[in-house]
């Protein structure tokens, strides 16, 4: 499902993000990453997501090798993930409905089928009432709910969270988790960036810790 | 139809949130493509009002006043075998003084009341081209003809506008080449222009654009309301050139008729077909996409986000 092998990322400076990544994860795991700020945990979920490439070694997620995808062949591996971003990459212009439909309306599905889906996901992140609102108009929290939202909206293989619930407070917190363990148990894989150790220690989930750029591997 | 609909989304982003540079960048455009069709406008007057005149176009060979009938018929042999003339008419000096009295009786009747003593007038041939004239080669072709027939006895004179006629034609030339040269020149700052515009368009919506590529938008569903902005831009551009130049073809053809419709005789003034009005519409659309994909694909696309 997902497998690094001896991954590198190096920043000009030269800054050693990643060093040496090897993992390997299997379809349908709820995965914590873990490790202190400027560790390498967004960087490594952009090589994840296809966001960017490694300076060197192979990155294969779901059958596609990452690093080697061609830019017509990007859009495809994208339509089977959904990312949360740490920044959430919202659109300004638009609606908290509009932004949160993106993923399916880019897939050419049917209106009815995208508006019915934008409720549904929009109630699993108790933000229905915000629907008609721009992102500048809410709160960081209800930014990342609607950033949550969006990544969910079309169903796909692979969830990437990068500190989805690094925002809210600890009762919205406990329930975007439960949300995103619904969303593991129907099948997808959940991949989860979190500085909450408590959190982390009460889920009882495989943990992956990273230092400095290098991989700890925890169950 | 997917299309549609991102590119009606797309004209309103650019539109709303950028008014006044696209109002600039539209009447810029206008302009360029107002150069183009007055042109080609020119073009079309030019070409009928010379081949009207080309029609026209006349050599004509005087004769000496000696054995004008033997003369004649020998002359009108080689005028005949030579192929080059359509219209062949020949007026006897007699006649020649007939008609020249008939012209002066209105304004000068004393002149024709005069006694019959000599006739200054020589008996002539006015010949008619046949149209290959306009070529370069048709003239070198009555050039020689009338080096030939100014040899023969009995040939005083053969006049055909030989500098009138070697500038026409070098000039007619020059003229469609700095035509060509011209539009060709115009279409270039078009492309510009509106790749310009719509790079300002990308930009304002790079953001935007980054998150599409990131939740799996194709390049074509990123890129195609921006190639059809680019069209349409180039149609407005060239539908409104050719309105106004519709609206300052007819002023002219007004003014020109009420102040100098003696000037304006027998010399018709015609506005571009509606081919050639559907041909620059075509060419505002062909030429607003190409603007447009040309600054597209200089945009980066699968890896841009992290490539900026
Ligand atoms: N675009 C970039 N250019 C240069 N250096 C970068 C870039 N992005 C990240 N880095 C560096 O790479 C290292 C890892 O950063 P990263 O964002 O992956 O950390 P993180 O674990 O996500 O931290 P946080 O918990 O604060 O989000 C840091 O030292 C950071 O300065
Ligand atoms: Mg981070």
């Amino acid at each position: 499902m997902i497998t690094f092998s001896h991954v590198y990322k190096t920043y000009p400076g030269p800054n050693h993000a990643l060093v040496d990544i090897n993992l390997n994860i299997n379809r349908g795991e709820f995965i914590f990453l873990t490790g202190p700020s400027g560790a390498g945990k967004t960087t490594f979920f952009k090589l994840l997501s296809g966001f960017d490439k490694p300076t060197s070694g192979q990155v294969e997620v779901l059958g596609d090798n990452v690093s080697k995808l061609t830019s017509s062949a990007i859009p495809n591996f994208r339509k089977k993930i959904g990312v949360i971003y740490q920044d959430f990459k919202l659109i300004d212009d638009k609606t908290v409905f509009e932004n949160v439909s993106l993923p399916l309306k880019v897939q050419g599905a049917k209106d009815k089928y995208i508006t019915e889906r934008v409720m549904d996901v929009l109630d699993q992140v108790s933000l229905t009432h915000k629907s008609k609102a721009h992102p500048m108009q809410l709160s960081g929290g209800e930014q990342q709910r609607v950033a949550i939202a969006r990544a969910l909206i079309h169903h796909p293989s692979l969830l990437i969270a990068d500190e989805p619930t690094g925002n809210l407070d600890p009762a919205l917190a406990e329930e975007i988790m439960t949300l995103l363990e619904k969303v593991n148990a129907q099948g997808t894989t959940v991949f989860v960036a979190t500085h909450d150790l408590e959190m982390v220690k009460r889920k009882n989930k495989k943990q992956v810790e990273i230092k400095k750029g290098i991989i700890n591997e925890i169950l | 139809m997917k299309y549609f609909k991102l590119f009606i989304e797309q004209l309103k982003y650019s539109w709303v949130k950028k008014f006044s540079l696209q109002v600039t960048t539209l009447l810029v455009l206008m302009g360029s493509f107002l150069a183009v069709s007055l042109t080609l406008l020119f073009l079309t007057n030019f070409n009928t009002t010379v081949n009207s005149f080309g029609e026209k176009f006349e050599v004509s060979v005087y004769l000496t006043d000696q054995n004008i009938e033997e003369n004649k018929s020998k002359i009108s042999k080689i005028i005949n075998d030579s192929g080059l003339f359509k219209d062949v008419s020949f007026v006897h000096k007699d006649q020649a003084l007939q008609n020249f009295k008939l012209k002066m009786k209105k304004n000068m009747p004393s002149f024709v009341l005069e006694e019959k003593s000599i006739n200054p007038l020589p008996s002539s041939y006015a010949l008619k081209i046949k149209k290959d004239f306009n070529s370069k080669a048709g003239f070198t072709k009555i050039s020689e003809f009338a080096d030939k027939l100014m040899g023969e006895e009995g040939v005083d004179e053969v006049a055909y506008g030989q500098v009138w006629a070697s500038k026409y034609t070098s000039f007619l030339k020059t003229y469609k080449l700095l035509s060509v040269g011209i539009v060709l020149f115009l279409i270039l700052s078009i492309i510009l222009i509106i790749g310009n515009s719509i790079k300002s368009s990308i930009s304002q919506r790079r953001k935007e654009i980054e998150v599409l590529e990131l939740v799996g938008a194709s390049r074509s569903y990123i890129r195609m309301p921006f190639i059809m902005e680019g069209a349409f831009m180039g149609f407005l551009g060239a539908g409104l050139s050719i309105l106004v130049t519709y609206l300052a073809y007819s002023w002219i053809v007004n003014v020109a008729e009420s102040n100098m419709g003696v000037l304006l005789n027998g010399m018709s003034l015609h506005f571009l077909s509606i081919t050639l009005c559907v041909a620059i519409c075509f060419l505002g659309i062909v030429v607003g996409s190409v603007g447009a994909a040309v600054c597209i694909n200089r945009m980066n696309s699968g890896w841009a986000a992290t490539n900026e």
